[in-house]
């Protein structure tokens, strides 16, 4: 990855995650990032389930009512009942952001490698931003949160304090 | 809901739980051990920590959640977790912008796979 930082050439912008031409960076870049800020994501490590997808929202079908069974009697005609569906929709939420600037020569020149470290601190806080937002999101298009996600159970231990 | 179950809890907390002796009476310096079969909680920071009220301590919250339960949606394509580099100002400024984003969703259809232990006391370590 820092080989392929280093390979852009001067006056250029290149995403660096994405195949797009030949001859390009390898497509296991695409993860580079997600690996990198996933240690400091405890939700992550918790082994929530992770899906991958292209779109601004995932829909599932979702079970709301059930099919009514009862006793009846012999020749007795039998109710039909039907389940009833809802759907359940997952969307992406806001990009989380952050940029660097850096002088050309220090990166060029720096011991030890300031490439390396800048890239580092960007998934340490990358990857904190986004548990603090699966966490306990509130901004307005970002991720809800697991502490706001309506329905969840609540106990309060306000009298043990 | 089936589980396995995990707990998530701010650092404060885990420190306090830590500190826990066997007995509340005087003379017992027994750690508190956790009960058999009760994984280690993961323990971040990034927990809201309330502000102590009056005689009481800071609070903040423990999380615990079946994670099979709980989908986190990560973009790709386009919009996908990305590292940039601009070199377009190297030449006037002598600068190099590194761009990192992250894409994410996260939801379940099963909100009851959560509880949120409200008010638990977190306090400082002294």
């Amino acid at each position: 990855m820092l080989d392929a930082m280093r390979g852009v050439p001067a006056g250029e912008e290149r995403d660096l995650t994405r195949v797009t031409a030949v001859p390009v960076e390898p497509q296991e870049l695409s993860t580079y990032l997600w690996d990198l800020l996933r240690p400091f994501t405890v939700v992550l490590q918790s082994g929530v389930r992770t899906i991958d997808t292209q779109r601004k929202s995932v829909k599932w079908p979702q079970l709301t009512g059930d099919i009514t069974a009862d006793y009846y009697d012999e020749l007795k005609p039998i109710t039909e009942s039907d389940p009833t569906f809802g759907e359940f929709e997952l969307p992406v939420a806001k990009a989380i952001k952050a940029l660097v600037r850096a002088s050309a020569e220090a990166l060029e020149d720096s011991d030890p490698d300031l490439l390396t470290v800048v890239t580092q601190n960007l998934g340490v806080i990358l990857g904190l931003k986004l548990d603090a937002e699966l966490l306990a999101g509130k901004t307005s298009g970002g991720i809800t949160g697991l502490l706001n996600i309506a329905g969840i159970q609540e106990v309060d231990m306000n009298s043990n304090r | 809901m089936p589980g396995p179950y995990v707990a998530i809890m701010h650092s404060r907390v885990d420190t306090a739980l830590s500190l826990l002796k066997e007995f509340t009476t005087a003379g017992s310096n027994v750690p508190l051990a956790r009960p058999a079969g009760v994984p280690a909680p993961f323990v971040t920071s990034q927990l809201p920590l309330a502000a102590a009220k009056e005689s009481k301590p800071p609070a903040s919250d423990i999380l615990v959640y079946a994670p099979q339960r709980v989908t986190v949606l990560r973009r790709v394509g386009v919009d996908a977790a990305q590292v940039l580099v601009d070199r377009s100002e190297e030449f006037s400024k002598d600068s190099v912008l590194i761009k990192g984003r992250v894409r994410a969703g996260q939801g379940t259809p099963y909100p009851q796979a959560i509880v949120r232990l409200k008010n638990v006391a977190s306090p400082p370590v002294e």
